[in-house]
């Protein structure tokens, strides 16, 4: 309901920052970029994330004259509920208008494989600044429209079991989404953890959507001898996890290691107070917390407005936030670079583009023609939840440096 | 054609001869009408009975079919809702790619268990397949209006599938709700073969009638007895009764018998009737004849008698003879003379009371007479034209005429009317007429010249038709009043002209006090006009504190205690001001009792007001509570010339004391105070001055005195003395020193409140946030304080989920000043609660916060907000509403049930097999009510008692588990538990008898889904999991077992394994199991193969416990 009455705000704010630009550069088109994603959930935060951080960026953009000379970045949403089929109906739409140049997807990867086929079909770029399901991006096209500036589900599976060998966890369980990306998820598992004797592995299914209770899934894994639970999931179900664990006593209660999906809400809110009470670690790509610069202390400004954070730390979906900020940014060079509104010589110019002084990193080279994926695994990196509600890095966690 | 005229002429003159052969013929006449209408009516009834037996017995049977097609159906489509909220199906929108995978093979599942389900399919929101499982014969009907319809209102729609042989299937479409969303993202669409469904309740074919299942003119199923077939039918039709959630089906059932086989028992009946009716016609027409005869014999003679008096006879001489036999006949002679006798007496008494009215009037006209000859006024009548009927004689003595010259001379009074007054009197008859009433005074002249004044009063007299008969009247002589009438009024206007003129009211009352008489003065001091005070009572204009005291004065002079008194009391003026008024009354009296009183009043308010002033002066200097000293500035000692009484309270020195000294004896030793020297620069410079000083009383103790010193000076502005106001306020810096500790205590406990205070200053800004309302909402106070109302209401609703209504805190400001301002004036501060508004916060974290506003009532725009965190009580709220709707969902099918069937037992009858049938469906369906309701309470009482009423003991397990198998109930037909236990089993801490409730529920599980037979087995072992030693008890069956997808809900409440209901339960079992077990620290585990069994694991913590069954962590894994 909240979202669902939201949307068309949003929608309506972000058209009236396109008519003030429009006032501005008074007569030249806007270029558009779309966004499509799960603006009617009731839990997620990753949406309002993204908004924000592609907001800030298209500001920026805008304030230092725009793309093309002068043509204003403006920004279009529709809303997919978390289901491919709308996804699929809405970027359809948005494709009609020929001054959108690319569209942005959520954090649901299902909704994101389900608009391969259509993406490329109209050669429309799909920037993904979330959804990790490798298969989205090695999607076996000759020409591939998509760009990911996220996690991979390879590197969040193999960055978790990585954790929890180095926690001394000598049997975990696995509860992987009954969906596509859940499938992605379990293709990793099996990848990484083949011929480890040291390893062992259960894997429990769960409905992503409508399981009202974990506990049952759970106690499977804890029956099937788990020393710690490895989570792939979001906010909602990894809030349900969290407080069935936590309503057990404490000697029954497992360490948690869980996919960053958990941060695309308010886990903290829907947690409560069980999410002191249980050992929770995730996987995340980027925090304030780990930088000082002038720059990033103006954007983390910037992004607690705007995502009414209570500090640095206590952003919500800060990786969503991260991730849509540098990939509008580096999206905007390569219109420029392209010369031109044209939605195929755009995606030729996103993996041409030089250097880019991001916000997560420098890119080297953000994009190429061999290599979609704009962060590396060596970004990846485990976070924990303060008392406070902070998410703080695990600096000896790190699987690399930057 | 002859005969009939001579059989007809013959029967006429058989009619005519006596009035007795009329009697038998109408006799006969009536009975055979009377028969004849009997016999139909009877045929009719009994037809009518008969139908109506048949219908009934009919209807029953079609409501019975009704009510089982109703409860099967409706359990079918209450499943089938289950069915749409199942996650998996869920799951299955977000999940494209693999739905196919899972989806198919559970929804073919589900078809097979229930063969009256033909077809299933999963839509998505734009009503695309996504999944369908379907039998062979399935309809394929698909309406895209209806599942449009269904997503967009989220409620359950049907529809019928069209064409033939689909006629009677029902599409039902289910909304499934996406849970991450909550909107409605899909549907389920389910066909029901209702023939189908219908036939499998008709366990036994029909003996006698045909049974069908009908929509509209659609037979959709006939099923009939052989015999049945092809025969003129008896039918009734009952509608099968709208449920919930589906709307009026319009299904009929139809129930039908042979009609001749119903109806050939009536036939026999009919001629039997007429039978009888013939023999009782002729036995009649021999008893009428007899009596008739009997009867009408006197009536001839009686008819005679009543000729004769017809014809004249004299009544007098008239008696009719009466017959010696009594009866109608008897009665009628009897009656007949009786009337003859009344009349005589009527007669005679009249002429009595004719003489009596004659002799009465006689008498009244002599009385009436005498009056007129002694009355001295003149009555007279007329005509319409002048002409005297009447003169009284009293017209003689006035006029010295005689009547008869009146009666004579129609014009002779009008004549006598003296020339000045002839104006005054309608001389006319005319104008009189035209009058109709009126009263004349003139004067008429005597012979001798001598004048009368005459008042002549007329009334015109008419008739019924309007027109004037003739004018009465009555003349009086009123020639003495006349006289005195004038002298009174000149001794009036004399006395008036003096009275007019004075400064003081003259006034005249009555005995009662009202206003007789009042000067023109009154109007000058009062404002009230004569007019409108005369006749009222004085006191009305008394001031009401004063009309008591005025009574106590007033009431001596009219009952004649006193003459005369004199006294000060207010009075009330016209324009609401109040004067003071000096009253000088005297009592008037007649000689024998006192007629009212006469006085004066005088307007002393001046004279009152100065006094008054004055009066207030000096009270105000003795009643003050400060201490007021006066000093004389000629003496350079200022000694103390006056004290007033509040100087003495407050140092305890009497006046006499201190008189001639100079103030600073009050502070004895202590005279080094740094406000002193302030003190003495004012007195020497002639200013004004306030200081605060150490002062001692009398009895040495120190006080606190806040001394102002005014100089006073005299005209030429010389200082002549010192006024001094000295003030007690040791109370006051007492009060100060507790209410800043109190302040210090305040802020310490806002500090530490966990509920959110938020102030506002009477200037409407913000000037204090407690720590907990920070922590709330993320805001410091740095960045609040100062801000309006409106600014904070803006911060606030940015917070807030915008699809929330958002109360405004201004309004509720507003709200609060209305009640604060009903209350206002009272002193104390009043803080009345606002109508709670709840806010839902989405940041900094998702928060419902209660708020309600208070304010202070004599500072009306001061404003305090409190703050509560609701956000756990609301979910408790929302759990507690799931859960009641899951039970009442489940209460609700087995009570629909006992409902109807009851409802059909108490309205029709039926044989007693049926009854049998229908009361053992009650029985089963209350029992599964009861024991729903039992296991609902054990869990609700675990839940809520945590354990606490447990009798934890430490007790070998083995004696616990062979009792419980002991008194376990086994199944008709099966063996007996199958138990191995381990040697040396450690003791466990445990409630014996909850250990006994949860094993007998995992038993009776093992024993009710292994329907088939199977042995049920059960071990006993210790095992070490971790570091903690558990005893295990392991119940095996041979059963149905669970799939895995089952096997993840067999612990949730109400959920069933079995959706056939061919097994009783209430899905509510292993859930108490499982709170038991988890509240002795142990935990349930379920293995599954579906097809071949389960096992169902209890493990229990071996004592010592190591702390798992400490108090302290039991009611942490509540």
């Amino acid at each position: 309901m909240f979202k669902s009455i939201l949307a068309p705000l949003l929608l309506a704010a972000s058209l009236g920052t396109f008519v003030s630009t429009c006032a501005a550069a008074s007569v030249k088109p806007a270029v558009y970029l779309g966004l499509d994603a799960e603006f009617s959930s009731q839990t997620s935060t990753s949406d309002d994330a993204i908004r924000a951080g592609m907001e800030l960026a298209i500001e920026e953009i805008n304030a230092a004259g725009g793309v093309l000379d002068g043509r204003p970045l403006g920004l279009r949403i529709s809303d997919n509920r978390t289901l491919p089929a709308r996804g699929v109906e809405n970027v359809r739409r948005l494709a009609r208008d020929p001054n959108l140049v690319a569209i942005f997807c959520g954090k649901f990867s299902p909704v994101a494989l389900e608009l391969l086929p259509l993406v490329h079909r109209i050669g429309l770029p799909l920037m993904d600044p979330w959804a990790a399901a490798d298969s989205i991006v090695d999607n076996g096209r000759p020409v591939n429209y998509v760009f990911r500036l996220s996690l991979r589900d390879g590197w969040a599976i193999a960055s978790m079991l990585r954790h929890a060998r180095r926690s001394g966890l000598r049997r975990v369980g696995v509860l992987l989404p009954n969906t596509a990306w859940g499938r992605s998820a379990y293709a990793n598992v099996r990848r990484y953890t083949t011929g480890d004797a040291a390893l062992k592995v259960t894997v429990q299914w769960y409905n992503l959507a409508g399981d009202v209770s974990y506990l049952g899934h759970y106690q499977a894994l804890r029956a099937a001898g788990a020393q710690g639970v490895l989570f792939v999931g979001n906010e909602d179900g990894g809030a349900l996890l969290i407080k069935a664990i936590a309503s057990l006593p404490v000697e029954s209660r497992l360490p948690l290691i869980s996919h960053f999906g958990i941060t695309g809400g308010d886990i903290v809110a829907l947690s409560g107070p069980a999410l002191l009470k249980v050992d929770v670690s995730v996987v995340q790509t980027f925090s304030f917390l780990k930088y000082s610069s002038e720059r990033h202390r103006r954007i983390a400004d910037q992004a607690q407005k705007r995502l009414a954070a209570a500090g640095p730390g206590r952003v919500n979906s800060v990786v969503g936030f991260a991730q849509a900020y540098d990939l509008v940014h580096i999206l905007a060079k390569a219109i420029d670079a392209a010369g031109r509104a044209d939605r195929a010589a755009i995606r030729d110019a996103l993996e041409r583009l030089p250097v880019h002084h991001g916000l997560i990193k420098i890119y080297r080279r953000p994009f190429t023609t061999e290599r979609h994926e704009a962060l590396h695994e060596q970004d990846v990196f485990i976070a924990r939840f303060a008392p406070d509600g902070t998410l703080r890095p695990v600096d000896d966690m790190r699987s690399g440096g930057r | 054609m002859q005969t009939i005229d001579r059989v007809l002429a013959g029967l006429r003159a058989w009619l005519n001869a006596r009035l007795a052969n009329r009697v038998i013929a109408a006799a006969l006449a009536v009975n055979i009408l009377l028969l004849f209408f009997m016999g139909i009516g009877a045929y009719g009834l009994t037809h009518r009975l008969l139908d109506g037996y048949i219908g009934q017995s009919l209807h029953a049977k079609a409501q019975l079919y009704e009510e089982k097609l109703k409860t099967a159906l409706q359990g079918l489509v209450v499943e089938m809702q289950g069915l749409a909220g199942n996650s998996l199906l869920s799951n299955g929108l977000t999940d494209d790619s693999g739905r196919q995978a899972y989806l198919a093979p559970f929804l073919n599942d589900y078809i097979k268990a229930n063969p009256a389900v033909r077809s299933i399919r999963l839509s998505d929101y734009e009503g695309r397949d996504l999944a369908r499982a379907e039998k062979p014969d399935s309809s394929a009907f698909y309406d895209a209006r209806l599942i449009r319809r269904v997503i967009d209102s989220g409620k359950i729609g049907s529809v019928w599938a069209r064409g033939g042989a689909q006629a009677g299937r029902l599409i039902v479409v289910y909304p499934i709700h996406f849970a991450p969303t909550r909107t409605v993202e899909g549907t389920l669409s389910a066909e029901i073969d209702v023939p189908a469904l219908f036939r499998s309740l008709l366990a036994d074919p029909p003996r006698t009638e045909v049974v069908r299942l009908v929509r509209g003119r659609t037979k959709l199923l006939t099923v009939a007895a052989p015999q049945a077939v092809g025969q003129a039918l008896l039918t009734t039709r009952v509608a099968l009764e709208a449920f919930a959630p589906l709307a009026a089906t319009g299904l009929e059932v139809e129930v039908a018998v042979e009609r001749d086989a119903v109806f050939a028992p009536l036939f026999y009946l009919a001629v039997s009737y007429l039978l009888l009716a013939a023999v009782a016609l002729l036995v009649l027409v021999f008893a009428v004849r007899w009596i008739s005869r009997r009867v009408t014999e006197p009536l001839h003679l009686l008819s005679q008698d009543a000729s004769r008096i017809a014809d004249g006879e004299v009544l007098g001489s008239l008696h009719v003879p009466e017959p010696q036999d009594k009866g109608e006949i008897h009665d009628l002679a009897r009656a007949l003379n009786h009337m003859l006798r009344a009349m005589q007496t009527a007669k005679s008494e009249l002429e009595r009371r004719v003489a009596e009215r004659t002799q009465e009037l006689e008498s009244a006209r002599e009385i009436f007479s005498g009056v007129l000859r002694s009355a001295k006024d003149i009555l007279w009548s007329s005509t319409p034209d002048g002409r005297f009927i009447y003169i009284s004689p009293a017209i003689e003595a006035i006029t010295q005429r005689p009547v008869e010259a009146f009666l004579a001379q129609p014009h002779l009074w009008s004549s006598l009317v003296v020339d000045e007054d002839k104006h005054l009197v309608s001389t006319s008859a005319a104008d009189l007429l035209q009058e109709k009433s009126g009263t004349h005074v003139y004067r008429i002249a005597r012979p001798g010249g001598e004048m009368r004044w005459i008042e002549n009063r007329f009334e015109v007299v008419f008739d019924e038709d309007g027109r004037a008969v003739r004018l009465d009247g009555i003349a009086s002589d009123i020639t003495q009043k006349m006289a005195a009438q004038q002298a009174l009024e000149a001794s009036e206007k004399k006395y008036r002209e003096v009275v007019d003129h004075l400064k003081e009211v003259v006034f005249k009352t009555d005995a009662d006090g009202r206003w007789l008489f009042l000067n023109p003065a009154w109007e000058e001091i009062t404002g009230f006009s004569l007019a409108e005070s005369l006749g009222r009572p004085f006191l009305h204009y008394v001031h009401p504190d004063d009309r008591k005291r005025n009574l106590e004065v007033f009431l001596p002079l009219i009952e004649g205690r006193k003459t005369h008194c004199r006294h000060e009391v207010r009075y009330l003026k016209n324009d609401g001001e109040i004067c003071w008024i000096e009253v000088n009354a005297r009592a008037v009296h007649d000689g024998e009792r006192v007629l009212g009183t006469n006085g004066t009043l005088s307007d002393i308010s001046q004279r009152k007001a100065a006094e008054a002033v004055l009066r207030l002066r000096e009270r105000a200097m003795s009643s003050s509570s400060n201490g007021i000293t006066l000093c004389d500035a000629n003496d350079p000692n200022l000694p103390i010339i006056y004290v007033n009484p509040a100087f003495e309270r407050i140092t305890g020195y009497k006046q006499d004391e201190v008189l001639g000294l100079n103030c600073r004896f009050l502070q004895r030793g202590d005279a080094y105070q740094p406000q002193m020297a302030e003190l003495r620069e004012a007195l020497s410079q002639h200013k004004e001055c306030k200081v605060i000083l150490r002062n001692y009383r009398k009895d040495g103790a120190m006080f606190w005195n806040e001394l102002s010193v005014s100089p006073v000076r005299d005209e030429t502005g010389r200082v002549t003395h010192f006024v001094g106001i000295q003030t007690d306020i040791t109370r006051r810096k007492l009060v100060e020193a507790i209410l800043q500790a109190r302040t210090r205590r305040l802020n310490t406990i806002f500090a530490l409140s966990p509920d959110g205070f938020v102030s506002f200053d009477s200037d409407g800004q913000l000037d204090y946030i407690n720590p907990a309302f920070s922590r709330m909402t993320g805001l410091v106070e740095q960045d609040l304080l100062g801000i309006s109302l409106e600014t904070f209401d803006e911060t606030l609703r940015n917070l807030c989920d915008p699809t929330q209504p958002y109360a405004s805190a201004a309004k509720a400001a507003a709200l609060a000043a209305g009640d604060g301002g009903a209350a206002a004036g009272t002193g104390n501060l009043q803080r009345r609660k606002a109508e709670r508004e709840t806010l839902h916060l989405i940041r900094p974290e998702h928060l419902i916060l209660q708020r309600s506003v208070r304010r202070e009532a004599d500072n009306s725009a001061a404003l305090i907000f409190y703050f509560r965190n609701v956000t756990r009580e609301r979910e408790v709220d929302r759990m507690k509403s799931d859960f009641l709707s899951t039970a009442a969902h489940e209460l609700r099918t087995p009570m629909a049930s006992i409902f109807g069937f009851a409802e059909l037992l108490l309205n029709r009858r039926y044989d007693e097999e049926t009854q049998r049938d229908l009361l053992s469906t009650i029985h089963q369906q209350a029992g599964r009510l009861t024991e729903l309701l039992n296991e609902l309470l054990d869990l609700a009482r675990i839940e809520a008692r945590q354990s606490k009423d447990f009798d934890y003991r430490c007790l070998p397990l083995s004696p616990v588990i062979r009792q419980t198998l002991a008194a376990f109930l086994l199944p008709a037909g099966r063996s007996p538990v199958r138990l191995t236990l381990e040697d040396d089993l450690p003791d466990c801490l445990i409630d014996p008898a909850k250990i006994q409730q949860a094993l007998t529920n995992v038993i009776a599980n093992a024993y009710k889904f292994s329907p088939d037979g199977g042995e049920v087995k059960m071990t006993v072992h210790a095992e070490t999991l971790g570091a903690q030693r558990y005893v295990c008890i392991a119940v095996t069956d041979c059963g149905i077992g669970l799939t895995p997808d089952q096997l993840g809900h067999v612990f949730e409440r109400f959920y069933r394994a079995d959706s056939s209901g061919r097994i009783a339960g209430t899905g509510l079992g292993l859930s108490v199991v499982k709170e038991i077990i988890e509240l002795h620290g142990g935990f349930v585990k379920i293995d599954s193969q579906y097809g071949k069994g389960t096992v169902v694991a209890l493990a229990l913590p071996a004592h010592p416990p190591a702390g798992a069954l400490s108090s302290g962590e039991r009611a942490s894994t509540g």
